[in-house]
């Protein structure tokens, strides 16, 4: 392009500026700009995001929950970025969870290791193999490949949170886009999750059993975007796919929503403009039970009949979980981990139980894993109760 | 080879289809499905009437002559034929069926006048007291209505412009859509408006959708895509309606409980095929980017359906939960489609999408700056009109109009809010009193 | 004539292509002389570059680019330079990037 220059036609330039050639599609709008206007969209938007909903404060410690990949490098590079433009005063600081997966968290962590130089940022790895003296590469050796988003989900969210008391933090962002967001309204309109329905869009969230809040300064941002910013920045991320596939029926709902995009690229702020405005009526929920199926059952999630029993609990495989209605009770510790709990025992010690039940096992006999797995169904379908 | 199966309900006949993992003889399908409706028309309106003093209950039934709504009409003959074997009594309602004929824009393989006449003469329509109407699709752009440009500046403001148009015609309107997919969202919105005019002229209090349990749970996902999450709740819960300044409408949706392979089994057990209009594009031959949303939803259901449990009638339910987001709206009416506005839309857009102002930055940007400009003097002109007057839109008909060519699209609208006279004065009805 | 292009395989899509990101490559003459467009660079990709076939989904849907993939043509948005119709010159760069792989 610097060597021989060619004007561009009139139809081709960039629809803010007029003036420079469009290189970029925004999925938002449709709109065609080119690279110069795109950073200062795409990092305004964010920050505007960030200024609209008051996500920080001046002084404030935040961790960027980094796992090497694209969103949280790039969300990363932004904070410190916007940081800096615009003063927000903020300490950040990188906290990565080493789940233990050979292959693949390895790699990864090397990457976030590189950002941490690149960056200048402290870095702060937290591993399960130290929390739960479990690796996942372990866990799924017991409990099988169906279950491992489930466990995951359980202690990364926890490890984040324990990772950020260690720092003294109390507040984690993470790189959720507009498409996680979007996809998790229509996961939840599919699989029913009414309990989650109304909050899913929720750009601030502080949860039950943990005193840590958590937000999304990307929620309004596109995979697309983001994946591109990096490409132009040339910022080194890292992008393998987890070892354990992600659970099936997230993939059904993935690919519908690619085929939406494809037709009309808007859909996923559509999606979540939908998502703001789902108010459930206000009705006591009646308390059902789900009978078992021979078909598969979607995860754990169908069945949130949740009723005010002492020891209910319900895992989902983002880890959140469901606890009484009465919400996080100050001071509560589990009896086992004495981590904050609104729970006697909190629900990762529970699901440890079922793995060292299952580890004897597995000493005795190496192929237990499918048998590892369909009694930690079993457990988990208890649990729900 | 295997045993015959015998009828899980009456443990006489043969098993014709197996359904909800039950074996049913024809009969007793027919009774499931019919019961099916009974239960959601169960109120006492339409209960045979005695005596001389009662209020006729005044029912609309849209039909589309789809699979689903064909297994309602039959349904609802044969309750009507039920009903008339009491001589004592009166029939308990009073039923309108509605076709918006859109065979002028849509492509079928069969003739609407030979369904028509196959129907009449199997179910003896003549005999019964139905009244059936077919509206032409383009009353929508009568006369009585002021055809604007329909305008979106960068700051998602919207405005219109009247326009002096000899003739013009729906499909005309259409042509604007960027795809199938947009064609097909205004072809809803125009279908759905006619269908409510329609009551709301005559007096219909009742409205019966022949939607089944499939094409509802369709319709969520489908609405929540297309930035229409707030319509859920108006679209899926049976009762009524507040549809506009005190007019209030009853929804019900008898079909509500069955599938749509539970359809296909009645349309195939009762020879119905015959008069339903048969689309002459089938989505499974098209390219994903030529489908509509709702077409590729319904793929989707189609694919999932088979290897996980109740995903469409946990949709469904999900969807009957839900509620009107009223402390989102302040009182505005879409312009285009007139449903209630929630969560003010320009306001939310423009939250979230910034204009750069990193403007011509050297001597040849400043050039094609200028060119630019120069060209398109016109456009900038259009949006500064004094002419244009604001008018309020939706999200969802934001999203469908900004995906059309926006110097193209041309809308019917009223320039007060319509009162019954002008709902009335619209219709130029084609009768066919039976 | 034939054209010599660049071509790379980013955000984990490498792993279809033996780990390899960047790839020179020459597209040969379409038989009935047309002008060699992208699309005969994606035919070229799928009949020579992927070694098993039964990665060629990860690629390809319906006949074109998977949705999820995001295609650059020298660094612009392939939606803007006429997606597969597009003319292929000497020393164009073209990037195919998936945006699928975890965030």
């Amino acid at each position: 392009m610097v060597e021989n220059f060619v004007k561009p036609k009139i139809s081709q330039l960039c629809e803010q500026c007029h003036s420079r050639k469009a290189q970029v599609k925004r999925p938002k709008n449709l709109q065609k700009i080119c690279k110069e206007c795109f950073y200062d969209v795409f990092e305004t938007e964010i920050h505007n995001t960030i200024v609209n909903n008051k996500l920080f404060y001046p002084g404030e410690r935040v961790a960027v929950g980094a796992s090497g990949g694209k969103d949280s490098t790039v969300l990363a590079y932004i904070l410190k970025l916007l940081n800096e433009r615009y003063n927000y005063g903020i300490e950040i600081v990188l906290l990565s969870i080493d789940e233990g997966i050979i292959g693949y968290r390895d790699d990864s962590l090397a990457t976030v290791k590189r950002n941490q130089q690149q960056y200048q940022l402290p870095l702060e790895i937290v591993s399960y193999k130290e929390l739960y003296n479990w690796t996942m590469d372990e866990i799924v050796s017991c409990a099988g490949i169906r279950n491992s988003c489930t466990y995951c989900g359980v202690f990364r969210r926890q490890a984040l949170d324990r990772g950020a008391a260690k720092l003294e933090i109390n507040h984690v962002v993470t790189g959720h886009n507009a498409d996680d967001m979007a996809e998790t309204v229509l996961m939840n309109l599919l699989r029913g999750d009414v309990a989650r329905l109304e909050k899913s869009t929720t750009i601030m969230t502080s949860s039950a059993g943990s005193p840590i809040k958590r937000s999304k300064p990307f929620k309004y941002s596109y995979q697309k975007e983001i994946v591109l910013y990096a490409h132009y920045k040339k910022l080194d991320y890292f992008s393998t796919e987890c070892s354990y596939a992600p659970e099936a029926f997230r993939g059904t709902a993935r690919e519908l929503m690619k085929n939406l995009e494809a037709i009309r690229p808007s859909c996923i702020i559509d999606i979540i403009h939908s998502g703001e405005n789902l108010v459930l009526k206000e009705k006591k929920i009646k308390q059902q039970f789900r009978k078992t199926s021979p078909k598969k059952v979607i995860n754990n999630e169908n069945d949130k009949h949740h009723d005010n029993k002492h020891n209910e609990i319900e895992i989902r495989p983002d880890g959140s979980v469901s606890l009484n209605k009465g919400g996080f009770i100050d001071g509560n510790r589990c009896e086992r981990c004495g981590y904050l709990s609104s729970n006697k025992i909190c629900k990762a010690c529970i699901l440890l139980e079922g793995l060292e039940a299952n580890r004897a096992k597995i000493r005795l006999d190496n192929d237990t894993s499918s048998d590892g797995a369909a009694k930690l169904t079993r457990t988990l379908e208890q649990l729900s109760f | 080879m295997s045993d015959v199966q015998i009828c899980s309900r009456c443990k006489a006949q043969e098993s014709v289809t197996v359904s909800r993992k039950e074996a049913f003889c024809k009969p007793c399908f027919i009774r499931f499905v019919s019961g099916k409706q009974r239960k959601q028309m169960s109120s006492d309106k339409f209960k045979l009437k005695f005596g001389d003093n009662f209020e006729v209950e005044r029912v609309l039934f849209p039909i589309s002559f789809g699979s689903s709504s064909i297994v309602l009409l039959d349904i609802l003959i044969s309750l009507i034929n039920e009903q008339l074997t009491n001589p004592r009594a009166k029939l308990g309602f009073d039923l309108n069926i509605l076709f918006i004929d859109d065979t002028k824009i849509e492509r079928y393989e069969n003739e609407l006048s030979t369904l028509i006449s196959n129907l009449k003469s199997h179910y003896r329509t003549e005999d019964l007291p139905i009244k059936f109407t077919i509206l032409d699709i383009n009353s929508f752009v009568s006369n009585k209505k002021l055809l604007n440009k329909i305008l979106i500046n960068p700051e998602y403001e919207s405005f219109r412009l009247n326009e002096k148009t000899e003739k013009y015609e729906v499909k005309e309107l259409l042509n604007a859509c960027a795809n199938r997919a947009s064609k097909h969202d205004l072809l809803q919105l125009i279908t759905k408006s006619l269908i409510l005019d329609f009551a709301r002229a005559n007096n219909l209090s009742t409205i019966l959708w022949g939607h089944n349990m499939t094409t509802l749970a369709e319709e969520v996902i489908s609405l929540t895509v297309k930035g229409r999450g707030s319509e859920i709740y108006a679209r899926l819960t049976d009762g009524e309606v507040d549809l506009d300044e005190g007019y209030k409408v009853e929804n019900i949706h008898p079909l509500r409980d069955i599938s749509k392979n539970e359809i296909i089994t009645f349309i195939e057990l009762q020879d119905l095929s015959k008069f339903t209009l048969l689309p002459a594009i089938r989505p499974i031959n098209l390219m994903n980017k030529q489908k509509t949303i709702n077409e590729v939803v319904s793929g989707y259901y189609e694919v999932v359906d088979h290897e996980y449990d109740n995903i469409v009638s946990t949709v469904v339910k999900t969807g009957t939960k839900l509620a009107e987001p009223v402390k989102k709206f302040h009182g505005n009416h879409c312009s285009i489609c007139s449903s209630k506005i929630y969560n003010e839309p320009k306001d939310w857009l423009r939250d979230i999408t910034y204009t750069s102002n990193k403007g011509p930055q050297n001597e040849i940007e400043l050039e094609l700056f200028n060119d630019w400009k120069e060209l398109n003097q016109n456009l900038l002109k259009e949006l500064d009109n004094p002419n244009n007057k604001p008018i309020d839109m939706c999200y969802g008909c934001i999203v469908t109009i900004s995906s059309s060519n926006k110097a193209a699209l041309k809308w019917p609208i009223l320039e007060e809010r319509k009162s019954k006279d002008d709902i009335l004065a619209e219709f130029i009805i084609d009768d066919e009193e039976d | 004539m034939p054209v010599s292009i660049k071509v790379e395989f980013l955000g984990g899509l490498d792993v279809i292509f033996e780990s390899q990101r960047y790839h020179k490559l020459t597209v040969p003459n379409n038989e009935d002389e047309s002008p060699i467009i992208l699309k005969n660079l994606i035919d070229y990709i799928v009949n020579n570059m992927i070694s098993d076939p039964k990665d060629v989904e990860v690629f390809i849907e319906n006949d074109t680019i998977r949705p999820g993939i995001l295609t650059l043509i020298n660094d612009t948005d392939w939606e803007l330079e006429g997606e597969d119709q597009y003319e292929l010159e000497n020393g164009d760069v073209i990037s195919f990037t998936s945006t699928l792989h975890g965030g």
